[in-house]
């Protein structure tokens, strides 16, 4: 006891300034998860002390839920849809960006915005601009050139339309992150390239995409977790006059939309962390192989 | 002993934070000897200003200080819930419809009539026949009615000459409108249950049998009225989709919608210029000759935990009185909120033009509220499924609310 005391007197100033955020983490992260891991094995609605159920949440999620597949479904359309686009799309702006342009900054700065304003204010915005008929700016434009008015938030096109609007959201983000890594490049590689003959083609792929994986791979991990839980654009898009969010007959539930009307709509708090835990799962697996497939060693 | 000082720092530190915290605690600051009653209301920061403002009155009529905090209804069921569970809830809660039953059932909020029967009988014969009805759960009433909203008809009255008065009367309308690529709006609700319960009514039908002891979508009128429903969509050109009511009104696309009273307030807002050539008008009536429409609203109730529940009641007696509720109208007209009183005897006295007054009363005499079913909550997103599948879907109108009727038995509870 006295030796750890002491141990820790000498590190006094440090124990202090972690202290905090030490107790805050643990009161608000770590005792939750463990909470939540055993809630999940149990039904649960607040009111009455939880009541042990074993495996039965995670049965009724996996085999007797269609809205969980729906849901799941839904995620993984917008997970696919939106990821993969916004890593091209960002990456290209990081590069144009990356040459000796003018207004550099202010190109940063303009395409940055989006990432720095909420996520509520972009969708509320977005309803006006989706709205259906001639009424909203979209279908405005698609009628002045001839095309006719999409119903934006209607059963076929709210899940398309949140993942356009979520494509646009992100990109600054992504694309500040790219330059950097373009950045950490060293130019020699690509003067050696030259002296080579190397086309500029070449050099993105030979040069500039294996030097970035790094990059590659955290852009790539945080953008796949958090498509994943994507919610707050769902909800705005979405929720009705009565509290109801995912769209007419789910059309755009994901799975955080359904965790959310489990958990604190419906208070069947058992089944909502049984929810939470397999949504972390996936993620986790996801996360492996990502890893697996990214992790060649860094060729400099 | 070095390390008995670390934690003695540590506490020094942490002292001015419990102080802090000891501080901040609720209640903590109250006078001595002063009853104070605690309101939540779900709702704006302004509305609940004015409760506050109308509870200096209070309180120099009584000698009980009242504090009125807003919850935004997002987060106001959780926010309950976790009140009750904590213990931790105030003296008045202001909810929504059908929460005084939920709470009022798990033992959270005082039975109204078995603690103060004569006084509430006072309060409810003067409330609208459909919201007293909606509050009474079995032989119990956990809270009543704050405020109210209700369905109701708008037009272009320089564009329509007389309001459709019955269905029939309403598809020929739709008629000559589709004829020029105009049609109607259902804005509230839309392909939801409270978009779909008035025609249910019209027709004679409802959700549960009298006793609550059975859901009756399977019967004839549930799928006539449903029938009729789907046709203003399907062949009226009702829009399925979000529509701006107020710019397609404003336009004149839609010169007909059917929402709730508080787009008085928004046409007014956004389109100042069609002042004077826009009416409002009872719903059409049905085969039964009926008008119903849906009535919601906010509730009022006194949770068990209280400590001060005569006052509390004696408050909520005081926000029932007609010459009050007209100070609550008035005020809110100046803010974004609506307010329609629930008490008719408010209605005689309260300042409004007679032309929006007398279909506003109208049609809240024939207006029903959600069903006071515990699991009702719980089963009206089944009854929007049905509407959907059967709209969008195509999906057989028998079928599909024969599923719905089981969902609803399946939650019903007692």
């Amino acid at each position: 006891m006295n030796r750890v005391l002491r141990e820790i007197n000498k590190q006094k100033p440090a124990y202090i300034f972690i202290a905090p955020s030490f107790l805050l983490f643990t009161v608000f992260l770590i005792i939750p998860v463990f909470a939540s891991l055993y809630w999940s094995f149990t039904e649960y609605n607040i009111l009455q002390p939880p009541k042990f159920v074993g495996f039965q949440n995670y049965a009724n999620i996996l085999f007797h839920d269609p809205r969980f597949w729906k849901a799941m479904t839904n995620t993984v359309i917008f997970v696919v849809g939106t990821v993969p686009t916004s890593i091209a799309i960002s990456l290209l702006l990081a590069m144009a960006i990356d040459q000796n342009i003018r207004f550099k900054n202010w190109f940063k700065t303009f395409f940055f915005i989006p990432s720095i304003t909420s996520i509520i204010a972009v969708s509320v915005i977005w309803k006006w601009l989706y709205a259906s008929g001639k009424y909203g700016l979209f279908n405005h434009f698609l009628s002045s050139v001839g095309i006719p008015p999409v119903n934006w938030l209607g059963i076929d096109w709210t899940l398309p339309s949140i993942i356009i609007m979520s494509v646009w959201g992100g990109l600054g983000y992504n694309m500040i992150l790219f330059i950097a890594g373009l950045q950490g490049i060293p130019q020699v590689f690509y003067e050696a390239a030259e002296v080579d003959g190397a086309s500029d083609w070449d050099k993105f792929r030979n040069v500039t995409l294996p030097l970035l994986r790094p990059t590659m791979l955290f852009v790539t991990i945080m953008s796949i977790i958090s498509a994943f839980q994507v919610f707050e654009q769902v909800y705005i898009m979405t929720y009705n006059s009565e509290g109801a969010v995912g769209g007419t007959l789910d059309c755009a539930l994901t799975i955080v939309a359904y965790l959310y009307e489990t958990g604190f709509q419906r208070f069947a708090m058992g089944y909502a962390s049984a929810l939470a835990y397999l949504i972390f799962f996936v993620l986790f697996i996801v996360t492996i192989v990502n890893m697996k497939i990214v992790e060649k060693k860094i060729e400099y | 002993m070095r390390g008995h000082k670390t934690v003695k720092n540590i506490g020094r530190l942490l002292l001015p934070l419990a102080a802090l915290l000891m501080i901040s605690l609720p209640g903590c600051a109250k006078k001595t000897g002063e009853k104070e009653i605690l309101m939540w209301l779900v709702g704006s920061e302004k509305q609940a200003q004015e409760i506050t403002e109308l509870g200096l009155d209070f309180y120099r009529e009584t000698g009980v200080r009242v504090s009125c905090e807003a919850i935004s209804w997002g987060e106001a069921h959780s926010k309950y819930l976790t009140s009750v569970v904590g213990e931790v809830t105030p003296d008045i809660g202001t909810m929504g419809l059908t929460w005084g039953t939920e709470f009022g059932s798990l033992g959270a909020m005082v039975d109204l009539r078995k603690e103060f029967p004569e006084d509430l009988d006072q309060i409810s014969k003067n409330i609208f026949p459909g919201l007293a009805e909606s509050i009474r759960f079995n032989d119990s009433v956990f809270a009543v009615p704050f405020d109210m909203s209700e369905y109701i008809m708008f037009y272009r009255s320089d564009l329509i000459k007389s309001p459709p008065r019955t269905w029939k009367e309403l598809t020929s309308l739709l008629s000559d409108l589709n004829v020029s690529g105009k049609s109607m709006i259902i804005d509230w609700g839309g392909l939801g249950w409270i978009g779909y319960c008035p025609y249910l009514w019209q027709n004679g039908g409802d959700f549960y049998n009298k006793d609550r002891t059975a859901a009756t979508l399977d019967t004839e009128e549930a799928a006539a009225a449903m029938r009729f429903f789907t046709d203003l969509y399907k062949k009226y050109q009702v829009p399925l989709e979000n529509k701006p009511v107020e710019q397609s009104f404003r336009v004149g696309d839609h010169p007909v919608f059917i929402s709730g009273n508080w787009k008085m307030k928004s046409l007014a807002d956004v389109a100042p210029e069609l002042n004077g050539k826009w009416a409002i008008a009872p719903l059409p009536a049905g085969p039964t000759g009926k008008r119903t429409g849906f009535i919601g609203g906010r509730v009022m109730g006194i949770f068990s935990m209280s400590k001060l529940k005569d006052e509390s009641w004696e408050f909520i007696k005081y926000l029932s009185r007609a010459d009050i509720q007209v100070k609550l109208y008035e005020a809110t007209l100046e803010s974004h909120d609506t307010y329609l009183p629930p008490n008719m005897k408010t209605w005689d006295i309260m300042p409004m033009d007679a032309s929006f007054k007398g279909p506003l009363k109208e049609q809240a005499m024939d207006s029903k509220g959600p069903p006071s079913v515990l699991g009702w909550d719980d089963s009206t997103r089944f009854i929007d499924t049905a509407i959907q599948l059967i709209v969008l879907k195509g999906k057989d109108v028998k079928a599909a609310l024969s599923e719905a009727d089981r969902e609803l038995d399946i939650r019903r509870k007692h």
